[in-house]
């Protein structure tokens, strides 16, 4: 992506309780957002500032408990059980002894990852490394939850009963190089192309005009066709 | 502390089962075990000091290597996305750097402690009277805080955005050869990684102590600030 501008000069709000479905042309720009927002990557300029509270802030009830990120990749040591994960997410998020058990059992459950409880997580293989790093990511019920094209290793039945992000309040930004695969998880759409937002839509509108969750059916919600596309790019070069 | 103490535990884990800390912990002492094999004639000067300068050029390589082997780390760490894990939680970049080289570099230094303390055993083996060890705990104490210096250059190499194999095999170069100076090049001034130097010419020494506190003072100011370039090198990174 060298030389690319993946983001330039982008404005997206999404309210409270929002379940947003990033999709992007080129398909980085998406994932750069959101590890942007994460501060896993540096923006040229600008902070950022989520749910009140800013990236500095490393207090136990802060940045760590309040916003939670899963990428593509786990980032867990393979050595480690999936207890030993959400005992160290806990710590990390300052969680008193009691309380880590109740939440790490709680998200053992939900994320069925009882059986695999005590063994290391490369025996379950990347399915297993990905559940628990969601599960992780959700062990301190965040307010904002950053989703980067997680669980593809997943089967998908199972992917979408994870992705179902419980809570009302919570809000749910999915960047997502398949945007067919997340129908029914998301409530509005954003598009962005050559780093900007073309395209920020309730996906009822979607239905609205008789198109899918896909690709070609957001850009035809945005007014691209692939026919413009074309015309676009000979233009560019 | 506890977050440091829960992210040093998880590097040493993370070292021991894939026999890196063995590594680190072994290769000074295996330098030191080695001085032995040395041939009298070759050893030269007293028995201590011919001990102490073989000891200070195995230590070239054993303290290269671990260079090598933390670059490669550090650079694996970022590619993997376990660095990544950690900054989510807000947990500082800089906190899992220092846990990192406070693991590598403590095992570093008792392997180094162990080492010269097998290659005094060896060299007053032959020896009616044992001399006064001081001058070469001293020297020990330098060159460790020496290898410290090459180690939190190493973190930066890490820190940059290369592969783990580049970091390496750079950290690897640029240790050796700094180091190799310093035991080459006579001890003039005291310089971060004089420790080696002075390891490695301690009959020239007229006052071991004294150089050696100096060296390990400057040592120590150079690890700091070097690590402080290695923290703001992540930190600039995308992870």
């Amino acid at each position: 992506m060298r030389g690319v501008r993946l983001l330039d000069d982008l404005d997206l709000s999404v309210g409270v309780g929002g379940r947003l479905l990033i999709v992007s042309r080129p398909e980085g720009s998406a994932s750069l957002l959101l590890r942007i927002l994460a501060g896993l990557a540096h923006a040229d300029h600008g902070s950022v500032r989520l749910a009140g509270v800013s990236r500095a802030d490393d207090s136990a009830a802060g940045w760590a408990r309040r916003i939670g990120y899963v990428g593509a990749s786990a980032g867990i040591y393979g050595w480690m059980t999936p207890a030993e994960v959400l005992e160290l997410a806990g710590r990390l998020a300052g969680y008193d002894r009691a309380d880590r058990h109740r939440r790490s059992d709680a998200a053992m459950e939900r994320y069925r990852l009882g059986s695999s409880r005590d063994a290391p997580i490369r025996r379950g293989g990347a399915a297993l490394a990905q559940r628990t790093a969601l599960a992780a990511a959700m062990l301190t019920d965040p307010e904002v939850l950053f989703l980067d094209d997680p669980l593809r290793s997943v089967d998908a039945e199972e992917r979408s009963r994870l992705l179902a992000i419980p809570g009302k309040r919570r809000t749910v930004v999915l960047a997502s190089a398949f945007p067919a695969t997340e129908v029914g998880l998301v409530n509005q759409v954003a598009l962005l192309r050559d780093g900007s937002v073309v395209l920020h839509a309730p996906v009822r509108e979607l239905d609205a005009r008789g198109l899918t969750l896909s690709l070609r059916g957001i850009e035809a919600l945005a007014g691209i066709s692939e026919a413009n596309d074309s015309h676009a790019r000979v233009a560019a070069r | 502390m506890n977050r440091l103490l829960a992210l040093a535990g998880l590097a040493a884990h993370e070292l021991w089962i894939s026999y890196r800390l063995l590594l680190l912990l072994t290769l000074p002492l295996l330098g030191g075990l080695a001085v032995g094999a040395i041939p009298a004639e070759l050893a030269g000067l007293r028995a201590v000091d011919g001990a102490a300068r073989w000891y200070a050029i195995s230590l070239c390589a054993s303290v290269g290597i671990g260079a090598a082997v933390v670059s490669a780390t550090l650079a694996a760490e970022r590619r993997r996305g376990t660095i990544a894990w950690m900054a989510v939680r807000a947990v500082p970049r800089s906190a899992v750097q220092l846990a990192w080289f406070v693991v590598v570099g403590g095992v570093m230094v008792v392997g180094i402690a162990l080492g010269a303390a097998a290659a005094w055993l060896t060299a007053i083996e032959q020896l009616a009277e044992i001399p006064d060890a001081g001058p070469l705990v001293a020297a020990t104490v330098a060159a460790a805080a020496a290898a410290l210096v090459v180690l939190a250059g190493a973190m930066i190499v890490g820190a940059l955005p290369l592969p783990p194999a580049v970091a390496s095999v750079l950290s690897l170069l640029l240790g050796v050869g700094i180091l190799a100076s310093a035991v080459v090049v006579p001890l003039t001034a005291p310089l971060p990684t004089g420790g080696l130097g002075l390891l490695a010419n301690l009959s020239r020494s007229t006052r071991p102590i004294a150089d050696a506190l100096q060296s390990t003072g400057t040592a120590l100011v150079a690890v700091a600030f070097l690590l402080l370039l290695a923290v703001v090198t992540l930190d600039r990174a995308d992870l």
